[in-house]
């Protein structure tokens, strides 16, 4: 029998003794399966320091019913270029628990001198030593069986073999939305322990039994419009798992269903004494751990949790979201326009005991949560990329959603290790991890180079030119990999490559790395990709194209990350830093070159890209430079290094080192945006006034190209500030709660606003984890104690601090940019009174200003330049000859208060 | 510390001191101050305190080595405009006179008689602003001011630098921009001398190094104003000089910096002590701002007078050759320090471990 399905989780179970691989899936056409696998044991290796018999006798001695067999074999070692493999010893045990416990033990027998590999779950020990991987299609060759209960999906199969099978399509997968809410007895916040669920909204995809959702309530209620009402919770959460068991979906979602909704029900379902096992197994539950403060690690045998929040979070720390709050209405609202039912947290106790019509309100409202957390997921296709890279690193999808880069780089390399006859580390312990820490300490491990930019605007064509995969590309040039890394054996020089950093590695020729050749085959596999898109006419095809290419890129990339993450198994600091070292020399190579073999010059580097200004301001003719530039500079690039055009800048402001603004064309034939880096238009501790602001003045500088007008519209600005006459929501400070507010040291505005929300509202209030908006109002308290919540400011009428907005918000991103232009006063401001931008601002503001006054004397810590008398020009150099070279007045000292011809100390 | 507590706390020995006596131990850092208060004898009755009576405290304090005290500059509380005007008169004109002896002086001419001049010409002036939007300078030279355009790296504010320049389309444009900057190594621009001179960080002088000058910063944090001068050859010497002055040592002139805040930042500026240290000496200014020169006497921020070998105590060991100068920066902020040892005879700086 050979039955094709797409690999959605896998675990084991013992069985007589015997460890079983359970592989759960889903048949093309819809049906679920679990294929069995037997006789697949678990094994690490070691290097004796003794006689295998020796171990031999140790183990079998020590773990009789544990200890299997003990092999010799031959491996290369991990780390440091070997040409002949080492003996091991290939350490095979029964039950797959129980090899934590044998690790240890023979660490502490002084038995061996090294082990490797006894860390791997058991799950991917099979699915790499069989070539799987999560979320591909395989064929499983084997016979069908009907006798075990022990899984509830459609086949069932015990496997003999398994054959990859040449499909990259997504079955349509079922999902289930699921959200709760819980009344608490007590008023305060919803404890599991005690307090009851009062209603499970949940919603399908496809429909359920032609229901798109049913709201499940601990209540009698009119049972229309999908509401199912129960006598108690007990009733309720059974009538949960039994929609979950009869539906069956591959996809559990929801919005922070990790943090709340699943643990929360899973200690529910346990104080009710009722069986966890909702997954597609019936031997195993469903659990939650907690991994730290308000994080928990959850798991449903069979199924995949997709916590909406979590994606979200995960692609705006990315930079692929920009999003300032993170709670459901603000990320509804994002993506489809869409808000909850306005009911507060504190309100839903008043609901649940209020009238019926009351009652059905709070039923919209949890049914609208369930609803919109599965509209977001579907409607922004949040899981396809995560799918995608599950296809490429080899991990089951969970892992990739719950874990870090690292573990999809770790499977990756597990898989090609093993293939080639290496072995893998174990993670490092507390003693490697102090080693590191030690050695980064003494060595530090240099980054990329950043050149110092030219700062000020640029109004000529500025070509951005972009290393293509920069580090994967110096990995494969220079075959950097710890499998390659000279350590005891050396070959001769002629083959060995020696980086900028001092390290050597053999070359190619010798053994491409391990390392290497993922990331090169990666890299191929991406082109390839890449031009079959360009093809593909399928919509359908195509996004499944577009999402692989985008996580083979996202992989392939990791790799550099992981070279240099102390607690990686394979982390060699000689190695990141050889691979940054290249980096620093292409970026100074290329610079130079373009220095020495063209009239250009480079204004701006960073890490993989570098930027170069050309005397021409139509675009075209730009990205025509900008290809020659192209061909100069891989004509000298070595290997697989390759730099081409990103865009054009039509012109660039740059402030400092990451920190640029500029109008940007990514073709000739395009129609150009604002990009900047590092500059606060979403920063978000700052008001949405400063982004807008910025954002506006940046737009008038770099397309309008009229500084003068920029000035005039902060001015307009300001006093706009002044007058109040600015709204509310474009002041709010948003900041998150990332701790208990007693662990919390000095006084802090958002800390001190959640201090007055609990008093006034203790369960509507933030907690950690939570982000607050606040705007601060006018008073004689410090700052901090004058935050306050904007809707009561609004229903309140307090009026706003505009002092602070303007001294604290606007002004210093303001002159930061102001300054870099360099703009001279006689270029900005015509007419008699020629003061600092500063000046003029905050003279504007500051009614009590007075710049006209002749004083006695000036502190020298207050001079700010030198006047002339006559004109009031103000310069920053003083006149040689001591007079105003326009009108020939005298000069004199120059500050905020007054003029003088006396400076003290 | 204040005259005043001066003079208090000499009065109780018993002392009575003229104006002299108490303007040349303000001289010194406030702890010397107390120390050599603590080591004066007891005046047994009342006594007046003559400038050799301190100096011979100074000598007993230090037998086989001498102090030179590097202090910051001692500033007049108040300062007129004339005065700042003289001073950055007097150094535009003495990088003028450097500048002159590197340029074509007939083809130099004044801002005021640019306009009939049509074929090329040099001019001396002082960058008062720039203009980074279209590359323009500012340039003023006491007779006038102009603009003038560039390509490449636009010189700062306050630098005084020649311009080699043409007109193009109605506008300056500059050919060739000239610094002060510093002569070549040529030998017989450098002293002849076989002294050999180590420059170390802490107290301890390094034992098995052959030496006959050494210089340390006593105590390591910034803006100490004490440096440690362990001779051999020329006991007894102590001199208090001011931070960038330079002092001479057997025909050696050796200039001192220390890294205080502007210096500090000065150096992040440039990214570091060896950009900083070549900027300076391609300018020939330490600080370009006039601002700087408040409550001066005399522009301590300019070198014209050329050092043989400039030692920086900063936050970095290193040591090259800028042209005919030789720089030695010491790390006196972490622990490890540094030493370096000059070789007059050779002209080379050789690191050493203490």
């Amino acid at each position: 029998m050979k039955v094709k399905f797409q690999l959605i989780d896998a675990d084991y179970f013992m069985f007589k003794n015997k460890p079983v691989v359970r592989l759960f899936g889903k048949t093309d056409k819809g049906k679920t399966i679990t294929v069995f696998y037997e006789d697949f044991f678990p094994y690490f290796y070691v290097e004796p320091r003794v006689d295998k018999k020796e171990i031999e006798k140790f183990l079998s001695k020590r773990y009789p019913s544990t200890f299997l067999k003990l092999y010799e074999e031959k491996k290369f070692r991990p780390i440091g270029y070997s040409s002949k493999p080492t003996k091991m010893l290939k350490i095979v045990l029964r039950d797959p628990s129980r090899v934590p416990e044998v690790r240890e033990t023979l660490k502490k027998s002084g038995l061996i001198k090294n082990m490797y590999e006894a860390d791997i779950l058991f799950k991917y020990r099979f699915i790499s030593d069989f070539d799987l991987g999560g979320m591909k299609w395989f064929y499983a060759i084997g016979e069908g069986i009907n006798h075990t209960e022990i899984v509830s999906t459609d086949l069932k199969m015990l496997a003999k073999d398994f054959k990859e099978a040449d499909d990259v399509h997504n079955i349509e997968y079922k999902y289930l939305s699921f959200d709760i809410e819980v009344v608490s007895l007590t008023g305060k916040l919803p404890d599991p322990e005690k307090d009851p669920i009062a209603m499970i909204s949940i919603a399908f995809y496809p429909a359920y039994k032609g229901q798109d959702n049913i709201v499940l309530v601990r209540k009698k209620l009119p049972n229309k419009n999908g509401i199912m009402s129960f006598e108690n919770e007990k009733e309720m959460l059974q009538a949960f798992i039994d929609i979950i068991k009869d539906y069956d979906p591959d996809f559990i979602t929801g919005f922070n269903i990790n943090g709340f909704d699943i643990p929360y029900i899973i200690t529910r379902l346990r104080k009710n004494g009722m069986s966890r096992a909702f997954g597609r197994c019936k031997d195993k539950n469903a659990t939650s751990r907690l991994i730290s403060t308000n994080r928990y690690r959850n798991y449903v045998p069979g199924r995949v949790i997709v916590d909406v929040y979590d994606i979200v979070k995960d692609n705006a720390q990315k930079g692929m979201l920009k999003l300032k709050r993170f709670g459901l209405n603000d990320v509804a609202y994002h993506f489809l326009g869409e808000q909850k039912v306005d009911i507060s947290h504190s309100e839903i106790p008043k609901y649940w005991n209020g009238t019926l019509e009351m009652n059905l309100k709070l039923v919209e409202y949890a049914r609208k949560d369930a609803i919109l957390a599965l509209r977001i997921l579907l409607r922004a296709e949040l899981l396809d990329k995560y799918i995608a890279i599950s296809k490429v690193c080899g991990l089951l999808l969970q892992d990739v959603l719950d874990g870090g880069e690292s573990q999809r780089v770790e499977m990756l390399l597990l898989r090609e290790f093993n293939r080639r006859n290496f072995i893998i580390p174990n993670k490092p312990d507390r003693e490697e991890i102090k080693r590191r820490i030690d050695e980064r300490k003494k060595k530090e491990l240099v980054g990329a180079i950043v050149l110092d930019p030219d700062v000020g605007l640029h109004q000529t064509s500025v070509i951005y030119l972009d290393f293509k995969s920069l580090y994967p590309s110096i990995m494969i040039t220079y075959n950097i990999c710890p499998t390659a890394y000279v350590l005891d054996e050396k070959p001769s020089e002629n083959k060995l490559n020696k980086s900028p950093y001092g390290s050597f590695f053999v070359k190619k020729e010798v053994r491409e790395g391990v390392i290497p050749n993922i990331v090169r085959k990666l890299i191929e596999e991406r082109d390839k990709v890449k031009k079959k898109m360009k093809k593909e006419k399928d919509p359908e095809k195509r996004k499944i194209l577009n999402n692989k290419q985008l996580a083979l890129k996202i992989v392939a990339n990791s790799f550099y990350g992981y070279t240099g993450y102390i607690r990686a198994k394979l982390y060699v600091l000689d190695v990141a830093n050889s691979i940054t070292s290249y980096g620093r020399y292409w970026i100074t190579t290329i610079r130079n070159t373009i220095h020495r073999e063209t009239p250009y010059r480079v204004v701006y580097g960073d890490t993989d890209s570098i930027m170069v200004k050309v005397p021409v301001k139509d675009i075209k003719r730009a990205f025509e430079i900008g290809k020659e530039l192209e061909k100069l500079i891989n004509s000298i690039a070595e290997g697989a290094i390759r730099i081409k055009i990103e865009g054009v800048f039509k012109s660039i402001l740059f402030l400092t080192k990451k920190r640029y603004a500029g109008y940007l064309f990514e073709d000739p034939d395009d129609e150009g945006k604002i990009v900047s880096k590092g500059i606060e238009t979403v920063r978000r501790d700052w008001c949405g006034l400063v982004g807008e602001t910025l954002q506006r003045v940046l737009e008038i500088i770099l397309i309008e190209g009229d500084t003068k007008k920029a000035f005039e519209y902060v001015k307009r600005i300001i006093e706009k500030l002044n007058k109040n006459e600015i709204e509310i929501d474009k002041l709010v400070i948003t900041k998150s709660i990332s701790k208990p507010l007693n662990e919390y040291k000095g006084i802090q505005p958002h800390v001190q606003l959640v201090k007055k929300l609990k008093k006034r509202d203790p369960l509507n209030a933030p907690g950690v984890g939570d982000r607050i908006g606040f705007v601060i109002v006018k008073g004689l308290q410090k700052i901090a104690n004058r935050a306050e919540d904007p809707e009561y400011v609004k229903k309140n009428n307090i009026p706003i601090d505009s002092k602070y907005y303007i001294e604290n918000q606007i002004m210093p991103p303001l002159e930061r940019i102001f300054s870099a232009i360099g703009i001279t006063r006689s270029q900005f401001i015509s007419g008699a009174k020629q003061l600092a931008i500063t000046q003029l601002i905050r003279s504007n503001n500051n009614s009590s200003g007075n710049g006209n006054n002749i004083v006695k004397f000036i502190r020298a810590s207050e001079l700010e330049g030198f006047i002339c008398v006559k004109c009031h020009k103000v310069y920053d150099k003083l006149p040689l000859t001591g007079r105003c070279y326009d009108c020939g007045g005298d000069i004199v000292f120059y500050s905020r208060n007054g003029f003088s011809k006396f400076v003290v100390i | 510390m204040e005259r005043r507590d001066v003079v208090l706390k000499l009065s109780k020995k018993g002392y009575l001191l003229s104006k002299d006596a108490v303007d040349y131990l303000l001289r010194f850092s406030d702890d010397i101050i107390c120390e050599i208060i603590d080591k004066l004898p007891d005046a047994n009755g009342i006594k007046h305190l003559k400038i050799s009576d301190i100096e011979k405290t100074v000598f007993r304090m230090n037998v086989r080595s001498s102090l030179i005290y590097i202090k910051r500059p001692i500033r007049l509380s108040r300062t007129k405009i004339d005065t700042l005007v003289k001073l950055a008169n007097e150094r535009f004109e003495k990088i003028s006179k450097i500048l002159l002896n590197k340029i074509d002086p007939e083809s130099v001419t004044s801002i005021n008689k640019i306009k009939n001049i049509s074929s090329s010409f040099t001019i001396i002036g002082r960058v008062i602003s720039k203009n980074l939007i279209e590359n323009i300078i500012e340039i003023d030279d006491g007779t006038g001011v102009t603009k003038i355009k560039t390509t490449g790296l636009v010189p700062d504010e306050g630098e005084i630098i020649a311009i080699v320049c043409e007109k193009k389309n109605g506008e300056i444009v500059a050919k060739d921009i000239i610094y002060p900057d510093v002569r070549f190594n040529l030998k017989n621009t450098f002293p002849k001398s076989d002294m050999k001179i180590v420059v170390f960080s802490g107290s301890n002088v390094p034992k098995n190094i052959d030496f006959d000058v050494g210089f340390t910063l006593k105590g390591n944090e910034l803006n100490d104003e004490r440096v440690l001068f362990v001779s051999k050859k020329c006991d007894n010497d102590r001199r208090c000089v001011e931070n960038f002055s330079v002092i001479e040592i057997n025909d050696v002139k050796i200039q001192f910096i220390l890294m205080d805040d502007h210096i500090k930042k000065e150096i992040e500026k440039y990214g570091s002590v060896e950009n900083f240290i070549k900027r300076i000496l391609k300018r020939r200014l330490i600080l370009t701002s006039e601002k700087f020169l408040i409550g001066l006497g005399n522009d301590i921020y300019l070198i014209d007078n050329l050092p043989n070998i400039l030692i920086i105590f900063s936050n970095k060991n290193v040591s090259f050759n800028y042209k005919s100068v030789m720089v030695v920066s010491l790390d006196i902020l972490s622990e490890n320090g540094g030493c370096f040892l000059i070789d007059m005879n050779e002209g080379k700086v050789i690191k050493c471990s203490k």
